[in-house]
């Protein structure tokens, strides 16, 4: 239950609350639940048909191997998912993910191979980095007002730009142990890669931002109606570069779990994320016009989306037809999204008190 | 000239202009016709994808397709071309259609769904660039038809054959815009919606209207491109993002829909083509030209709020747009902004 | 019909052009017409009056093909019609001018009037053309300016003439006006009742929509006047009404809901906000206020008047421009809402409860709850559910809010209910000044009891509280004393809490002053403001 959408977190009203409770209120409680779920119940089935029919259809797909590499993309895709997913959340978006990550990568290699930095010291430099870059396009958009999409991609071209400057080109061989142990080790079995962990690690953080910290609470608030929110005493600036901060740390995150499986770094990576972390989120039904957020929807995307990329290559579909379903199942996952929604609107039930049956005072 | 020096891009162009001029003094490289030749060569391509862009920011949609579109483009007339045997000119016939169906489909996709450009376009991009590469196995056709090569390459002295094919589509983009009923329902559209479609205009059609010519466009670019690069990759295109919106913003393009000034985004492209050699020609490394991109559109979207803050006498609104304008939905329509009443 | 004055003293050579009749029209269960009525006879000019929420716009809605009524006829020249969108209105020769001007502000004046039908020659728009079709039709409104100006050159006063030339042109027999003078100077009003006049000459019905009534008289010859989607006067003849009349229709007589009617003085305390010579960026001037704790303070006005302004300026979602704020006797500055709460204690309950009062989508407990999280969150922010319950259940008991689940999404309440949580919001912050602007504006008689008890209660128990009505009845009845406001400043300050005849006999009289002393002054201004309007003309 990890789809955080201010409805739930239910639980019936207090003792003491007038409540009108009849047979169709539970009803409409399952049929809520449902409603509210169905992303992350397709996204089930979608991965179980996936890897029934690859299981089938072409040999080693479930096999460990295979299922080690689909969880060390799904893992650094979901953390993307998530980066993309925190402004999505506040009805803005982040063009930058990548070129965010492009400045840390670079960093990262640098520290590490060029400056010989601690691992933890590079770490927690890299996720400064992050935390600024990404802090510095809230700011530009608080104070010029303009769209996050027009600041976010002017942030995009500049943010690469200055990477590769920075770079010169030059790749770095990571040879930290860590590091590699953590993009190459295993955990509990030959099949789970550890930034499977880190990555149910940010989701868990993230599901109890969106239901157990007030920020996150704010950030649904403003993302669902900034106006109401600034009218109740939300401090919406501060919410907003919150949750630029955010998403500038999940890149600073995914930067990492990036580095640590491939470890020959340059400046060219994050150059394609933007799509892997739209497809994670819409995909996982985060409401593109913001205030609502399902976690596991996105780790759920992220597994779908890899699995079948997997499974593709697996069958022996050749590399470059791979990038095709990418564009279609983004192209799916919103027709779908805007379909889901509007079921969603008409069966809201219009005036429930007005045609509910006498309320009954509980005491 | 009063209106000239009015619109937005002037200053640029001046600036540009001095810098140039400066330059060619400076150092013996930047000024030679060779290279000037290099500059509107490559500037000639840049208007061509920045009309196709101005064509949805005109009813204040967007489109992140513009690159796929050309890829696909690309590979349709090299693959008819050297694979198929088909005559050059049904090749490039073949692709401008293509590229007129891709824009087509994103247009009918968008107004039937009501959702934002932005995240149908990016699906849609992302596909075109698929099938592309799909066609090809990655591998670019290198027998290019010589009437391209002799286009891409071509020159009088500094005058780039290509800024032939770039003037008439920024002429005709322009006379669109202004002469075609068509093309006034767009800017209506994307000006004030509710006013457009109380006068019995549709917003659908001009939503589909304005993402075919965009498609078109950005099958024109990447025919005029097959012939700069010699060579048909489906590569084309994969960098076009953030020319294809610095080229029309910088223009003088508003976000917001209801303007379409093509010179504009020609005068664009011959600034942002000359700062990119410029800085090659200074040794400034290749990459500050990305940064600088970067900043220039940044610069050139404030520049265009502060100019429209002058003009309608109020700086910022004290209500920000809606979470649509920064957001995924449509643009609000600005139809309330206060009068000025006349001097 | 009711027995009130029936249309025009039966004149012989009166056709009667368009009628709505006996119109219903209910949203979500909440009923905004009720049997509600005009009737336009060719050429004349009609008033439609009545405070917000009458039911103005819906009756409007329903001429121009926005809305369809649930019950009720629409005739033109005798024929029933079904008037199904905005376009088959216009068919039919139904216009509306509306408060927002619907131009294309990068189009010329000319292409505005022609949108959507520009002459085309061999395919090609004809600019020669357009100006010339669209000369007379400007010429016709007065707009003596060149067509090929810019229409984001317009000032707003012109912007109306130029919307108002748009429907000529369609070949309008009835033209709708909504408020066409809110925003315009007197010069710029003299100039379109002329116009108004002439094509009222010409046979020409029009529907004058407007809260001023010095308009209303030199321009109308009969009035409708709506209130709570009835019909008090139908079309009586403003010759036989006298102002008075029309603003106690108005205003009225509502359903006894206060029965007990004398509240008993409160014990007033301390000055809680204090405004001196307040102004700002909305255009106050010098407005001085003192709310005390424990006291109702009532802001009584005609819309337009600047009171939600107010409010909003107070709470900081608009910027004070000079004078002094001051809160519990401390000169402050709020900047915005988050500083209002957190700092002052100082609530408002928006009259927009559908855009700034209530997020639809999400959760009761989850809208409740946003002013308290501050509150009770822990260290780094930690909150649940279970923290927040305690503290939304009891406002919302207390404003007995029905619902299923606090889990519920507030969209899937009445409007009565909804409202309710727009306030329980505020009640759960523990706000020490409210302000609560129309607080009964749309909601059921049920729900409106519920709220009158709330506020009184509040200021029982020492809270301040801001009450921002266009209902006098609810204004004189709550507050212990009313402020009025007009133009933007205060006019004058009245003792409350008495009987509602002699109160708002004397609010009545305080505003008609005000009203002629604006006349005089407009009177005065006219001279000089003339000329400046007339200068674009060359």
């Amino acid at each position: 239950m990890l789809k955080t959408r201010a409805t739930d977190e239910a639980g019936e009203g207090r003792p003491g609350v007038t409540v009108t409770r009849s047979a169709g209120g539970m009803i409409e409680r399952v049929r809520e639940v449902a409603a509210t779920q169905t992303s992350a119940i397709g996204l089930v089935i979608l991965i179980t048909i996936t890897w029934t029919v690859f299981g089938v259809a072409g040999s080693g797909f479930l096999g460990s191997f295979n299922l080690y590499s689909i969880g060390q993309l799904a893992a650094r895709d979901a953390v993307l998912g998530m980066a993309q997913a925190m402004l999505i959340v506040v009805a803005r978006m982040n063009l930058a993910v990548g070129s965010i990550g492009a400045v840390c990568t670079s960093l990262l290699g640098y520290l590490l191979v060029s400056a010989g930095v601690p691992v933890w010291l590079a770490f927690l430099l890299v996720a400064l980095t992050g935390v600024l870059a990404s802090l510095l396009m809230g700011a530009a958009e608080l104070l010029t007002g303009l769209s996050s999409f027009i600041v976010t991609l002017a942030f995009l071209s500049a943010y690469a730009g200055g990477a590769l400057l920075f770079t010169s080109g030059h790749q770095y061989q990571i040879s930290s142990s860590i590091i590699s142990r953590l993009g190459n080790g295993t955990l509990l079995t030959s099949a789970i890669c550890p930034l499977v962990a880190v990555a149910v690690v940010c989701g868990v953080l993230c599901w109890l931002l969106y239901s157990r910290n007030s920020l996150g609470w704010k950030m649904l608030a403003v993302g669902a109606n900034e106006r109401a929110a600034r009218a109740s005493g939300v401090n919406v600036p501060r919410v907003v570069l919150a949750a630029y901060a955010l998403s500038g740390l999940l890149c600073a995150v995914a930067t990492v779990m990036n580095a640590s499986y491939e470890l020959n770094v340059n400046a060219g990576f994050g150059s394609d994320w933007l799509l892997p972390s739209f497809i994670a989120a819409v995909l996982g039904g985060v409401a593109l016009t913001g205030g609502e957020i399902s976690v596991t929807g996105i780790l759920l995307a992220a597994l779908f989306y890899d699995s079948l990329q997997s499974g593709l290559t697996i069958i022996n579909v050749p590399s470059y037809w791979i990038q095709l379903p990418e564009g279609l199942v983004l192209l799916v996952a919103v027709l779908l999204d805007r379909a889901r929604r509007a079921r969603r609107k008409s069966m809201r039930p219009r005036d429930v008190v007005a045609s509910a049956p006498a309320p009954v005072v509980v005491p | 000239m009063n209106r000239l020096a009015r619109t937005q891009w002037a200053p640029l162009l001046a600036a540009t202009v001095v810098a140039g001029v400066v330059l060619s003094f400076t150092t013996k490289q930047f000024g030679s016709s060779f290279n000037v030749y290099t500059i509107l060569q490559t500037a000639a391509v840049y208007a061509v994808i920045g009309l196709a862009q101005m064509m949805v920011l005109a009813v204040a949609d967007m489109s992140l397709a513009v690159g796929g579109i050309a890829s696909l483009a690309t590979i349709v007339t090299g693959n008819l071309y050297q694979v198929q045997h088909w005559p050059i000119g049904a090749a490039i016939g073949a692709a401008l259609v293509l590229g007129l169906g891709c824009g087509l489909v994103n247009g009918v996709v968008i107004a039937a769904t009501g959702l934002s450009g932005f995240i149908v376009t990016l699906a849609t991009g992302t596909a075109f660039t698929g099938v592309a590469y799909g066609i090809t196995s990655s591998i670019p056709y290198s027998n290019i038809a010589s009437v391209l090569t002799s286009l891409g390459q071509g020159r009088a002295a500094f005058f780039s054959y290509l800024l032939l094919p770039a003037i008439a589509m920024t002429l005709a983009v322009g006379a669109g815009f202004r002469w075609l009923p068509t093309g006034r329902a767009l800017l209506a559209v994307g000006g004030n919606k509710d006013a457009a479609v109380l006068s019995g205009i549709s917003q659908k059609r001009a939503i589909v209207t304005a993402h075919a010519v965009s498609g078109l466009l950005a099958a024109i670019a990447a025919v005029l491109y097959i012939g700069v690069l010699q060579s048909a990759t489906p590569a084309t295109g994969s960098d076009w993002l953030i020319i294809s919106f610095a080229v029309p913003i910088i223009g003088g393009t508003a976000l917001v829909g209801g303007e379409a000034p093509a010179s504009g985004c020609f005068v664009a492209a011959v600034v942002l083509a000359a700062i990119n050699d410029a800085l090659i020609v200074l040794n400034v490394n290749t990459e500050a030209v990305q940064m600088a991109e970067g900043l220039l559109i940044f610069a050139a979207v404030i520049a265009g709020k502060l100019g429209q803050g002058i003009r309608t006498g109020s700086g910022r609104s004290p209500q920000r747009p809606g979470l649509g304008a920064r957001g995924f939905g449509k643009a609000a329509p600005d139809g309330a902004a206060p009068g000025l009443g006349l001097p | 019909m009711r027995g009130e004055p029936g249309p025009g003293a039966g004149s012989a050579e009166m056709v009667e052009t368009f009628s709505l009749q006996n119109i219903w029209k209910s949203f979500g269960g909440v009923a905004a017409l009720s049997d509600a009525s005009l009737q336009l006879v060719r050429g004349e000019i009609h008033a439609l009056i009545g405070e917000n929420g009458a039911g103005k716009s819906t009756l409007i809605n329903i001429a121009t093909g926005v809305h369809r009524p649930d019950r009720g006829t629409v005739r033109i020249g005798g024929q029933v019609v079904h008037l199904v969108s905005p376009g088959a209105a216009a068919d039919h020769g139904v216009a509306v001018v509306h408060q927002e001007r619907n131009l294309v502000r990068k189009f010329s004046l000319a292409e505005n009037l022609l949108l959507g039908r520009q002459p085309v020659k061999q395919g090609v728009v004809s600019y020669r053309r357009m100006v010339a079709d669209a000369e007379p039709w400007l010429e016709r409104v007065g707009l003596h300016l060149d067509p090929r100006t810019e229409a984001s050159r317009l000032g707003p006063g012109q912007a109306q003439l130029l919307e108002i030339a748009k429907a000529l042109m369609r070949r309008c027999q009835v033209l709708l006006l909504d408020e066409p003078t809110s925003s315009i100077t007197d010069a710029e009003f003299e100039h379109l009742m002329g116009i108004l006049r002439e094509l009222r000459d010409e046979g020409t019905s029009i529907v004058f929509v407007s809260h001023k009534l010095e308009e209303v008289y030199a321009l109308c010859s009969r009035a409708t006047v709506l209130r709570d989607g009835r019909n008090v006067l139908n079309g009586a003849s403003l010759g036989e009404v006298s102002q008075e009349d029309i603003v106690r229709a108005m205003v009225g007589r509502h359903i006894e809901l206060f029965a007990s009617g004398s509240v008993a003085k409160r014990q007033t305390g301390a000055p809680r906000l204090e405004l001196r010579n307040v102004s700002t960026e909305l255009g106050h001037h010098g407005v001085d206020l003192t709310v005390h704790k424990g006291e109702i303070v009532g802001l009584y006005g005609l819309v337009g008047a600047g009171r939600t302004e107010l409010a909003r300026a107070i709470v900081g979602l608009a910027k004070v421009t000079g004078g002094e704020v001051r809160v519990d006797g401390r000169p402050t500055r709020i900047r915005n809402p988050y500083d209002a709460l957190r700092h002052h204690r100082i609530g408002y309950v928006s009259e927009d409860r559908k855009d700034e009062g209530l997020i639809l989508t999400h959760s009761i407990s989850r809208n409740v709850g946003m002013t308290v999280w501050a509150r009770l969150e822990r260290r780094m922010g930690w909150i649940s559910e279970s923290r927040v319950r305690p503290h939304v259940a009891p406002p919302l008991q207390r404003l007995d809010v029905r619902m299923q689940r606090v889990s519920q999404p507030v969209g899937s309440l009445s409007g009565g209910n909804q409202q309710k949580v727009s306030a329980a919001k505020w009640i759960a912050a523990e706000a020490e000044l409210l302000i609560f602007d129309e607080p009964t504006v749309g909601i059921d008689v049920a729900a409106k009891d519920a709220m009158h008890r709330l506020i009184a209660e509040l200021a029982d128990d020492g809270l301040a509280v801001l009450l921002i009505s266009s209902d006098l009845r609810e204004v004189v009845q709550l507050a212990d004393r009313i402020v009025l406001m007009g133009d933007f400043r205060i006019l004058d300050e009245i003792e409350g809490g008495g009987d509602y005849g002699p109160v708002s006999q004397r609010v009545m009289r305080a505003i008609t002053a005000a009203t002629e002393e604006a006349e005089a002054a407009a009177g005065d201004a006219d001279g000089a403001a003339r000329p400046a309007a007339e200068a674009p003309a060359q």
